[in-house]
């Protein structure tokens, strides 16, 4: 009888433990079970060289979203980002999405700047202000190169 | 009566429908149109040694403002300039700031233009990107284009809209830098100051 209890016991502890390790794996891994509380908007860029899926989605430096999806489009031939962003944000029509870096050589991720027009960003829509990154190597052998006296 | 009447209105429609369409310029025709208008008022030659050399200048400056303002929509380059900060004005005041800062991006770029020899510029004009109107029904278009100065060949895109019947620019990026995304960032520090203060602080660098 007393081997039952005590045998009841561990097992309720053992199922605890399962379940904690399987929240901290969802949390700390970054897995979403539901992706409710958040909304697609596109965005067209001639070049995401470096941005990776997952990287985040800031305004003024705060993140807003992630990037769900980064592929390229076959008939454009430009890369097509799907953003995801939080529900409780909601951007005017010609808010600018501009890959950036942060610090010299840190990730990339995309800035979203804020725009003034009357209308605002549906689910779905997608952003034509883009600015793609940087490709400082081209920038800095096209004025090397280039015959300037 | 009236299905009859349905009947005609819609063929009305397609019979004039392309005709329309058609009346309507590219907005890659404008913008060659346009832009080569401003390389002829730039190189029509100027004596400089002339005594009314000052005033042929402002004559110049003058009449490319004029063609400015046909191909660029300056309410919308306002309005992208300042971003969240064009909620705050009052109509008045948003007229009032596109009409100044229309002026001052003139005048920046008439400065720089100043002794520059613009004869061997050629700009290859490439496929126009079309992009479908967004809510407010706006329809818009990026044209590429490369303009080849002195050799470098430097990438300027120009991204348009349709107002009025005319499409006009409301951007232009230059090697990838978008000139109203500029502005904006340097709008967004001053979020605090009043529209007034905004105006008097344009108007005081016009002068």
């Amino acid at each position: 009888m007393k081997k039952t209890t005590i045998e009841l016991y561990v097992g309720l502890f053992v199922i605890i433990g399962l379940l904690c390790s399987a929240y901290l794996v969802v949390q700390l891994g970054g897995l979403k079970l539901t992706n409710k509380d958040r909304y697609t908007v596109l965005a067209y860029f001639s070049s995401v060289s470096g941005l990776k899926p997952g990287a985040s989605v800031e305004m003024a430096g705060v993140a807003v979203g992630e990037v769900a999806r980064i592929s390229l489009d076959k008939e454009r031939q430009l890369a097509k980002l799907e953003l995801s962003i939080d529900n409780d944000y909601i951007f005017s029509e010609d808010v600018i999405a501009s890959v950036k870096t942060s610090g010299i050589i840190g990730d990339k991720y995309i800035n979203l700047s804020p725009g003034g027009a009357e209308f605002d960003l549906e689910p779905g829509a997608t952003i034509f202000n883009t600015e793609s990154s940087l490709d400082i190597e081209s920038l800095v052998s096209k004025y090397i190169f280039s015959d300037k006296e | 009566m009236f299905k009859r009447s349905v009947v005609l209105f819609f063929v009305l429609l397609m019979v004039a429908g392309p005709i329309i369409v058609q009346a309507k310029e590219a907005p890659e025709a404008v913008l060659k149109r346009c832009v080569d208008d401003v390389i002829v008022i730039l190189n029509a030659p100027m004596d400089v040694a002339d005594d009314q050399a000052d005033a042929r200048v402002a004559e110049r400056n003058r009449r490319l403002f004029v063609k400015a303002d046909q191909l660029f929509d300056f309410r919308s380059l306002a309005m992208g300039a300042l971003g969240r900060n064009w909620r705050r004005f009052s109509n008045d005041q948003k007229t009032e700031f596109a009409n100044s800062f229309s002026h001052l991006i003139a005048q920046s770029y008439f400065a720089r233009m100043e002794g520059q020899d613009f004869e061997s510029v050629s700009i290859e004009y490439l496929k126009t990107e079309f992009l479908a109107p967004t809510r407010s029904g706006i329809e818009r278009a990026d044209v590429p284009t490369e303009l080849i100065h002195n050799g470098v060949k430097t990438p300027v895109a120009y991204r348009m809209l349709e107002r009025e019947d005319s499409w006009k620019v409301y951007d232009v990026i230059i090697e990838g830098v978008s000139m109203v995304s500029n502005y904006r960032e340097q709008y967004r520090n001053s979020f605090n100051d009043s529209p007034e203060k905004l105006i008097a602080e344009l108007k005081e660098k016009l002068k």
